[in-house]
This record gives C-alpha cells, sequence and structure tokens, in this order.
C-alpha cells in the first residue's frame, strides 16, 4: 500500500536528490521500514473531501435546542414529563433550515449545513457512546476514525503530523479516541494544546538555530557515510529523510499554531476576541491553518453539553462559545476556496431526551439526536432524517456511528469495506461488520 | 498467498454448515500448523563447509534453488553489537569489544564463548522477559474506564525475568502460567513462585466500572482464553465468542468449552468490578491471592489487611492531596484459584443473558490437534489446560515459540504473523525449518536458551547485513536469509544504551512500591514515581494504560491493552526530534560529555573514546576530521563551558546517528 515511489514523489526537491532517485527502481518493491507510511496516497475511488475538520461537543448537545425543530413537543410541553424546547426556532438562509437561537452567526450559513436528524446510536452511557463515535467499538481497543483516515490516505502535510487533535479530552476513553491501537503509532493522532501549540521535543533551548543545523548537518554527514558502505539501504534512507522533515516541524509547528500572525480581523472573525468563544476560536482558527497546510483529520472539542438541568440556558451559553468561531470557520474556509473539499462534521456523543430531567434540563438520549455535515461534498442547505413529533426517537433517515463512519470514509474516496487492516487473525475495519453510506446527502 | 484452496474450500463447508464441531472437519482440511510436527530430513548440503549448524542446511538448500549466495559473515565488532543487544538489550562494554577482537580463536569458538557469556547475565531475562511481556499485554494498571492500578503486577514482571534466567523449560513456564496454583511442590518457595505464574491471566484490560458483574466476568474470560491461545498457540480461538470461528476450524462451542474453565476459577488481579465491591473501592487487597505458605493448603484470597495504604478506601485520608505509592506487602500477589467448577453456557451472539446450550468443560475438540485431557469433576480444568497446550503433542506450542524466539534473533518470523498460526496467518517461508527446530526444542527439553544459542552460533544469524545487488533484485525483503536484516533499536535497549553510554544507568532494579492514585477517570490518578529520566533498565518503569509516556508512542511501544508478540517499526520525525530535541538526549548527551573530557587530555584521544563509547570503534580519519570541523565552527561565545558545549554537541550528534540507532 505504501509504495516507496509514493514517498518519494511527494518529497519535493528538498529530499528528492538524484542519488534517491537513482535508487528508485531498484528499491520500489521494499515496503518495510524504513518508508515514510504518511506519504498520501489514492483513496479507493474519486473523493469530494480531502480532509476532515471534526467539531466534537463532549457532553451530548440537546438537539431540541440546536438543530431539530419540535413544534410538537412545544404544544405538548407540560404534559406529563415532556419539556417543551426552552428556546426559539426560525428559518434561516434560503433554504429555511430552522435553527435555534443559540446559533445567530452560524444562522447565517444555513445553506451551507446539511443536518442529520436521524442519528440513534443504542446506548446512553457517555462512555460507550463517546468511544464508540471515535472508534466504532466501546468493546474493545479500537484505532480510531482519524487514524483509519490517515492510515487509508496519507497526508498532505510534509512537515506536519496527519492528524491532530486540540486539547481533547483526558477521560471517557481519553487517548484512545485518538489513539491508532493496532494499526502502526504513526497514525495516531498527535495532541496539542490550544493554548501553547505543544509537540514534544519541538524546542531546543541549548543550541543556537545554527548550530543545530551545523549539527544536523554532521548527522546527515555520518548518514550519508555510512549509506555509501550500504549503499540503498532503506533504514538509513528512512532516518536520513526523517530528520530533515523533523527540522521542518521545528518551524511549521509553531509558526502554524502561533496565531499572532493573522490579521486582527481574522481574531474578530473567529470570535477570538470575546471571552465567552475565545477558546473555541483559537481551536478554529488552528483548524483551518492546519487544513490550509494539509493535515488530513482535524478534531476540535468543546467541552459542556451535558445539559441535565436549565438546558435552555445551558445551550445558550455553550452555543456561544462555539457559534461566533464555526461561522468564522466556515466563511473564512469558503474565501480560501477550502470548504469544498473540506469536510466539517459536527456533534456529540447523543442528543437529550424529550422528558425533563432536573429543574429543567434533558436526560442522555441515544436513540434521536443531530449531527450536521458542511462542504467536502454535502449538500447544503439540507435535511436528512428526523425523529418523531416528540424528538424521542430517529424514526427517519436513521443513521448510526457506523453509517457516520462509512459515509465520512466515502467522502473522502475510501470504501467502508475496503479500508482493512489485517490483525490478530482477521481483516479489522473501522465499521467492522456494518456501516451503510448515505448516498442521499452528498451534493 | 495465505492457503491453499483445498483449506479456504473446507473451511467454507465448515462455516456452511454452522454449528458443526470443529471435529468433523475431514482430516487433511485443516491449517498447516495443526499438522503434526513432521522431523525433516536434512537437505543436501549445498555450500560446502558454509553450514555451522543443520538449521543452515535449510537456509543453504533454499538459496541454492532461488540460485542465490548469502552474504559473507559479519566482522566480529558488528557481531559482538548484534548478539549484545540480542541477548542484553545493552551494547557491548568496551572491555567486551577488546576481548573478542582479540580473541585468537577461530570465530565459531571466539563467539560461542561471547554468546555463552551473555545468556549467563541477569541483563538476559530482562531483555527476553520483556519480549514476552509484549505477548501477555502486561501492564501496571487495568485501563479502559477505571485506570486503577495493578499493584502487584510487577511480581508477574519479575517472574518472566527470573524464568528467562533460569532458563525454565518452557513447559514449565507455560503451565506455570495457567495453573502454577494447583501444579506439585517440591519446596514453599517453588509453590510459591508457580502461583506468581498465573498473574499471567489476571491482566486484561478491562472496564472495572460499567456493566454488570455477569458480562465483566465473561469479557474477563474472552481475555484469557485470548492471552493463553493466541500467547501459547497462536491461534485466536476468542474469535469464537460470538459465532464460530470465520476461518479456523474453532467452533463457538469449542470457546465455551473454555471458557467453563476460566467460568471455574477465580482471578484475583486487586482491581475488582464494581459489582464485586466490598468497602476498598477500585483498588482491593482482598482481591488478591495471599502466597502460599506451606505446601497442601489450596492457595486462597488475601482474608485480613493491616493498617496501611492498600486500598482505595486508604486514600481517602489524603482527600484531593496526591496520595504517596501503595505499601507492598510481601504475601500479596496477582493470581488465579480454583472456584466452584461451573460449565459455561454458550451466548448466543455473545451476549451475556442469551444462553444457549451448555458444553461441558474442556470439551474442545478442534481437529487434529491433541484431545483434550480429562477434567475431574471437582477441578477447574486450568491443569488439563496447561498439560494440553504444555505438551509435545500439541503441534502448535513448540512450533509457535521456535518462531517467536525466530523473530527476535532475525528481524521476522518464520511465520511472519507471529501470533497467528490459522487460515488468516502468513504461511511459514521455510516449513521444514521451523518443524526442525520446533523438534529440536522439544528434544531440548524445552530449553529457550538452548534455542537461543542454537540459533545465534548459526552461519546464518552471523552473516552481515551489507546489500548484494543480486539478491535484492530477487529477494529484497531478505525472506531467504541471505543476509542479516538491520534492526532498529526498540525504545527500552535505545533508552539503556543512552543510560549506559551516559554511565547512568542502574542496573539494579528499583524497589517494588511505585505505583499511587486510585485510576479514576483521566490522566495522572494512577501514576508511578520513576519516569523515564529515571536511571533504571526500561522494563522497570511502570506501564500506565493510555497514558505511556510520549516516548513511548513515538517509538513504536506496543499498545499495553493488545497482545503483541510484533512490534511495529517505524521511523518517523518524532524520533528524530526525541534525538535533536529532548531534554532526556540532551541530558546524557552531557553526562558522556563529561566523561569524555575526564577520560583524557588529548583532544584526538577524547575523540576516539567518544566514538569507541557510543559506536563501539574508532573514527575513521575522515570522520575525525568533519567532528573537527563541527566543533569548531560552533558558536560558543560567551558561554561558561565552551568545551562541555562543544562536546555534548558532537555526542548528541553520534546518539542521533543510523549506526547507533540501528543493529547491522
Amino acid at each position: 500500500m505504501f509504495s516507496r515511489r509514493h514517498f518519494l514523489a511527494s518529497s519535493g526537491p528538498a529530499f528528492g536528490s538524484l542519488a534517491l532517485s537513482a535508487l528508485l527502481p531498484r528499491w520500489s518493491a521494499f515496503s518495510a521500514s524504513g518508508v515514510n507510511p504518511l506519504a498520501p496516497h489514492d483513496g479507493h475511488h474519486p473523493a469530494t473531501a480531502k480532509r476532515v475538520i471534526f467539531l466534537f461537543m463532549n457532553g451530548g448537545p440537546s438537539h431540541h435546542e440546536t438543530f431539530d425543530y419540535k413544534p410538537e413537543l412545544a404544544r405538548a410541553g407540560g404534559s406529563g414529563r415532556l419539556l417543551p424546547p426552552a428556546l426559539n426556532f426560525s428559518p434561516a438562509g434560503e433554504s429555511g433550515l430552522m435553527i435555534s437561537e443559540a446559533f445567530p452567526e452560524l444562522s447565517k450559513h444555513a445553506d451551507d449545513l446539511c443536518l442529520l436528524n436521524g442519528m440513534s446510536i443504542g446506548t446512553n452511557g457517555h462512555h460507550q457512546a463517546v468511544v464508540r463515535l471515535h472508534t466504532g467499538n466501546e468493546m474493545f481497543v479500537r484505532p480510531s476514525m482519524g487514524s483509519w483516515i490517515v492510515y487509508g490516505l496519507g497526508s498532505e502535510a510534509e512537515d506536519l503530523p496527519g492528524f491532530i487533535t486540540i486539547d481533547p479530552i483526558a477521560n471517557l476513553g481519553g487517548a484512545g479516541n485518538y489513539g491508532s491501537a493496532f494499526l502502526p503509532a504513526t497514525f495516531q493522532g498527535t495532541r496539542i494544546g490550544g493554548g501553547a501549540g505543544s509537540v514534544p521535543n519541538l524546542y531546543n533551548d541549548r543550541l543556537t538555530r545554527d548550530d543545530q543545523r551545523r549539527q544536523l548537518d554532521f548527522i546527515n554527514r555520518s548518514n550519508r557515510r555510512l549509506l555509501e558502505k550500504i549503499p540503498g539501504n532503506p533504514e538509513v534512507e528512512g532516518v536520513i529523510q526523517s530528520y530533515e522533515m523533523a527540522f521542518k516541524m521545528q518551524t511549521s509547528v509553531p509558526e502554524t499554531l502561533d496565531l499572532d500572525s493573522e490579521p486582527d480581523s481574522m481574531f474578530d472573525l473567529y470570535g477570538i476576541n470575546d471571552g465567552v468563544s475565545a477558546n473555541f476560536g483559537r481551536q478554529c482558527l488552528m483548524a483551518r491553518r492546519l487544513a490550509e497546510r494539509g493535515v488530513r483529520f482535524i478534531q476540535l472539542t468543546a467541552n459542556g453539553w451535558d445539559h441535565h438541568g436549565n438546558v435552555g440556558p445551558g445551550v445558550l451559553d455553550r452555543g456561544a462559545a462555539i457559534d461566533k468561531p464555526i461561522a468564522g470557520l466556515l466563511s473564512d474556509l469558503k474565501q480560501r476556496d477550502l470548504l469544498r473539499d473540506t469536510l466539517i462534521v459536527w456533534g456529540g456523543e447523543f442528543g437529550r431526551g424529550a422528558n425533563e430531567d432536573n429543574d429543567g434540563g434533558r436526560g442522555h438520549n441515544g436513540s434521536g439526536f443531530t449531527f450536521w455535515m458542511a462542504g467536502g461534498g454535502v449538500k447544503g442547505g439540507h435535511v436528512h432524517g428526523a425523529t418523531d413529533e416528540i424528538g424521542q426517537e430517529a424514526v427517519e433517515g436513521v443513521m448510526d456511528f457506523h453509517d457516520l463512519h462509512a459515509t465520512i470514509l466515502h467522502l473522502l474516496g475510501l470504501d467502508h469495506h475496503k479500508l482493512t487492516y489485517h490483525y490478530a487473525g482477521r481483516d479489522f475495519r473501522l465499521t467492522d461488520t456494518k456501516g451503510k453510506v448515505n448516498h442521499e446527502i452528498m451534493a | 498467498m495465505k492457503a491453499g484452496h483445498s483449506i479456504l474450500l473446507a473451511l467454507g463447508l465448515f462455516v456452511l454448515t454452522g454449528n458443526t464441531r470443529g471435529a468433523e472437519v475431514e482430516e487433511g482440511e485443516i491449517p498447516w500448523s495443526f499438522q503434526p510436527l513432521v522431523r525433516p530430513a536434512l537437505p543436501e548440503n549445498s555450500f560446502g563447509s558454509w553450514p555451522l549448524d543443520d538449521l543452515d542446511r535449510f537456509i543453504a538448500a533454499r538459496l541454492a534453488t532461488e540460485g542465490l549466495r548469502p552474504n559473507p559473515g559479519a566482522d566480529r565488532l558488528t557481531l559482538i553489537r548484534r548478539a549484545a543487544f540480542d541477548l542484553t538489550g545493552l551494547p557491548p562494554s568496551l572491555e567486551e569489544i577488546d576481548r573478542f577482537l582479540a580473541d585468537p580463536a577461530p570465530d565459531p569458538e571466539a563467539f560461542a564463548r561471547v554468546v555463552d557469556d551473555y545468556l549467563s547475565r541477569p541483563q538476559f531475562g530482562e531483555r527476553w522477559g520483556r519480549h514476552w511481556l509484549d505477548v501477555a499485554r502486561y501492564a501496571d494498571s487495568v485501563g479502559r474506564t477505571w485506570n486503577a492500578p495493578f499493584v502487584y503486577a510487577w511480581r508477574y514482571r519479575d517472574w518472566v525475568v527470573k524464568s528467562f534466567n533460569e532458563d525454565k523449560s518452557y513447559r514449565r513456564f507455560i503451565a506455570e502460567q495457567i495453573a502454577g496454583d494447583l501444579l506439585p511442590a517440591d519446596t514453599v518457595e517453588q509453590r510459591r513462585d508457580q502461583v506468581l505464574g498465573t498473574g499471567f491471566l489476571t491482566l486484561g484490560s478491562l472496564a472495572i466500572n460499567m456493566g454488570t458483574n455477569e458480562a465483566f466476568v465473561l469479557d474477563q474470560i474472552d481475555d484469557q482464553i485470548d492471552a493463553t491461545t493466541r500467547g501459547f498457540l497462536g491461534l485466536s480461538i476468542a474469535c469464537a465468542r460470538c459465532h464460530d470461528h470465520k476461518y479456523d476450524p474453532v467452533a463457538q462451542m469449542d470457546y465455551y468449552a473454555m471458557a467453563g474453565i476460566f467460568y471455574s476459577s477465580w482471578t484475583y488481579s486487586g482491581t475488582p468490578h464494581v459489582g464485586d465491591h466490598a468497602g476498598y473501592g477500585y483498588v482491593d487487597p482482598e482481591m488478591l491471592v495471599s502466597l502460599p505458605t506451606d505446601l497442601a493448603t489450596p492457595v486462597d484470597r488475601v482474608r485480613s489487611v493491616p493498617a496501611g495504604i492498600h486500598s482505595m478506601s486508604d486514600l481517602r485520608q489524603f482527600g484531593g492531596q496526591a496520595p504517596p505509592p501503595f505499601e507492598i506487602e510481601p504475601q500479596w500477589a496477582m493470581g488465579m484459584r480454583d472456584g466452584k467448577p461451573v460449565d459455561c453456557a454458550l451466548r448466543e451472539g455473545g451476549m451475556a443473558w442469551d444462553l444457549g446450550e451448555t458444553p461441558p468443560r474442556g470439551d474442545i475438540r478442534i481437529p487434529s490437534l491433541p484431545k483434550f485431557p480429562e477434567i475431574p469433576e471437582e477441578a477447574s480444568g486450568r491443569l488439563q489446560l496447561a498439560q494440553w497446550i504444555a505438551s509435545p503433542e500439541n503441534p502448535l506450542t513448540a512450533r509457535v515459540m521456535a518462531n517467536r524466539v525466530w523473530q527476535h534473533l532475525f528481524g521476522r518470523g518464520l511465520v511472519e504473523t507471529v501470533d497467528n498460526f490459522g487460515v488468516t496467518g502468513r504461511e511459514p517461508t521455510h516449513p521444514e525449518l521451523l518443524d526442525h527446530l520446533a523438534i529440536r526444542f522439544i528434544e531440548e527439553d524445552w530449553s529457550v536458551k538452548r534455542l537461543i544459542r542454537t540459533l545465534m552460533l548459526s552461519r546464518t544469524y552471523q552473516l552481515s547485513s551489507d546489500p548484494q545487488d543480486a539478491a535484492y533484485e530477487k529477494d529484497p525483503d531478505n525472506a531467504l536469509y541471505w543476509r542479516s536484516s538491520p534492526r532498529r533499536l526498540e525504545l527500552e535497549p535505545l533508552r539503556d544504551s543512552l543510560l549506559q553510554v551516559a554511565g547512568r544507568l542502574q542496573l539494579e532494579p528499583p524497589a517494588p512500591g511505585v505505583l499511587a492514585g486510585n485510576g479514576s477517570r483521566g490522566r495522572g490518578k494512577t501514576r508511578g514515581e520513576i519516569g523515564f529520566d529515571s536511571p533504571y533498565r526500561s522494563l522497570y518503569l511502570p506501564v500506565i494504560r493510555d497514558f505511556l509516556p510520549d516516548e513511548y508512542g513515538v517509538f513504536d511501544f506496543p499498545d499495553p491493552s493488545s497482545i503483541a508478540g510484533q512490534r511495529h517499526v517505524t521511523t518517523a520525525p518524532p524520533q528524530s526530534l526525541f534525538f535533536m530535541n529532548s531534554r532526556f538526549v540532551e541530558d546524557c548527551a552531557r553526562e558522556t560529555a563529561d566523561r569524555v573530557i575526564e577520560s583524557n587530555s588529548s583532544e584526538s584521544e577524547r575523540m576516539d573514546f567518544a566514538y569507541r563509547l557510543i559506536l563501539g570503534r574508532k573514527p575513521s580519519a575522515d570522520e575525525h576530521q568533519d567532528a573537527d570541523d563541527l566543533m569548531k565552527h560552533l558558536d560558543t561565545g560567551g558561554l561558561d563551558d565552551p568545551e562541555g558545549y562543544r562536546w555534548s554537541t558532537l555526542i548528541q550528534a553520534l546518539f542521533a546517528s543510523a549506526e547507533f540507532r540501528y543493529v547491522f
């Protein structure tokens, strides 16, 4: 799958010395160590999306107060334990998608959104649902969706990791949610802090840059000398390449994550100048910068959606934290012509029930809730699927996380049946034996 | 090619016939690895005096058939470096190198002395024990949803190291891990030691704070079946939990016949499921075994807990403060004991409450494998399971281990999928050689050390790794062993070597009792008191599931929740960043620089010493010049210690070189 040819082709003039190209035919069959498994490669069919930005809403945002308009619930509200929707909805955009007052800015992008209102996963436990969302399986340790995607496609970012997750949660599966499990470790997500933007061992505070370059040149010369003795040795070749990449990452990672170079207008656009949205705004702006540089899978996390009480004020508050940042991200990607092939996916581990839980709040509900997508070849201003009249159960266009994964892979040009990895005696898939691609939402 | 058509056809039938038990599959239609061991004839000698051991004749015959010539032998320096890392996980000392280079004895004899020396060192067990710990999914915490510490896992770890150092027969090594609590013993000490082996069955990564107790127990049994069958037999019987195995002739009934054995046993990990709590919480000493103090009394769990820091409830006194490490009691361990014998009903689709037929314990009818011994009514059957696996009649057991040993010495198994000898695994590249080795292994009392010695004293092991155009063309992956395959140092030998060169490595293991915290949700709730920058060998650093130091992932340490007999080998930029920028490497370089500077006052002597310390050899004239140039051009203006800066910069560069990071 990862041919040396791919790697050399992608590595550009900085790596592609004559000596290396001369070795190409001799080593083209060599696919073991020493070859960069992150080199980009084609999927199974033409893709409409080249990369994914997954906006993970930790806690299970209420669809009743966000994207699933239920006038019946409002009418029935107060009867029994039913809790009427706590926020107002109004039609947005030409498509007239119904979106709640929690998202005034995002509503302006209604015509880019594809609402998936028929999500249903059959569990109400945070842990099960979060892990299943990320890896497809909460029973066993499995590779995360981002790892599968980078395994399937490599990365176009020459000097950055292929899968980056900003400020991920430490509980509910923790590192397993961006882990590579039995896939090679190189496909695991790289965790960075949204504040400082950290990757291990990125800085050297002992050597000046010039001295480090001298040191690196020395390393390269000794490796080349070794290579002369054992020409074409792929292990040594691999080491040589990885030092060049590492040297570049020292610059590229801080550069990419350093937002100071962005104009103030960008800070406004992403809501970074507002206290409530500053944090997620920074994450979104970093995501755009990572996407521009070809990172394949980027995950952001917004916490605090577990509204057992006071769901109205709660969703308004959390909405304010992400509304402007996401709207800013969509406009910015659009103006850079990146939304076309960037798939945005928004959602949490489940939604919330129609009944009142505590004091104006709602309990967990995995049997009906909302995800949405934008860009990357999905229909805009579109609603797919529906819950019943009170928003409790998905009844139309029902999708579970396997279907979601299958659909995301499809948009990226990957066939979820064919994206397999042989481990422990069988071929594993992100979607296990399940998953149905939703073709209806594709533009 | 995965399997012949006949096998696929046969299994197709097998799958179609649903509940048909494996026993009904006709003979001759089963995976190659289920066929009995057959002593192969030694091939005609193809290369004159080339073979040093009979095993070389199998390699030579294949090379000759393919028209390839093997490489010449490696030079002595390369060879001793290869042997030192393979046997001890550490570089050879300068004295060892000098002695070997100066040994006037012929190469084979001189090399045999080197091998025997390393085989006798305590570091041998640490190196080979770690290989086994990969298979045993070893960790110091339970992982998953409530990552409570395994306060006593280290006892199993040390038992593994000791077993390899004592060259415990592999049969016994197996038996003690499955049924050590049930084996007869001559001394109390031996009996206690045997019980420690059963720690193997207690190390599963399980969700201890969720679900019903019954579902938890079934998950635990699944882990035990998986570890036992994949670890010892290369068979994924756990695939048959929910349905008959899709590829291998293992029926769901076979799975539950084996499950009954563990269903009749108690598992004591010290981290009970929430359904088993009795006031101690998720760290519960009463859920450990108490090591026996006589030869007769059956093994029991801990019955009384002294005051101290032993349980999760003992941590309450510390409130929100970080608690000190758990105390260690000399009698306590993770392990197994027999419970009330109960057969385990088949669970439809693997669902805990959807009961089907109940196969008797041990009614395992996998075709062509030996008959399972009769299980007495009052016994769990673990002893019989151990007998069934650790038997010369079982065609898988010796093959799987001989192959694991081969992999660690040659870079790849004769069967590449070391944990999978089923239909979906790879077929052996040299099937006769594998049987030849498996039979020798059995005949030489299942001695792992002797097997290792045999492999290392072969010609094949001692080849140079240099490339050869003709052979590359035909066999770039070196599947035919025309050269020695260069190997990247894994995390542990790499870290240990850096400490060794810096003069900081502490060979004595740390005192036990380095785990603190109660698990809980999230990072750092369970922690080890000794970390990556401590001076101990890497084997002794606590393995906290899901929260391994970054370096572990960077250097492909396997996920400690999974059985992983084979490590990934990647060459990725974060590895380079580790050498270029990590505080750990910088510190080691600085300490090595001090050694170098103190060693001599002459620049040239220092240079020789630095190269010898790090690469085992003196620099060439070119290299010397190059290193001088690097040091001369460094910007040392305004530094307090320009000499230290120059030398540590050079030394760090030598650490970063491919020559240091690989064994050739």
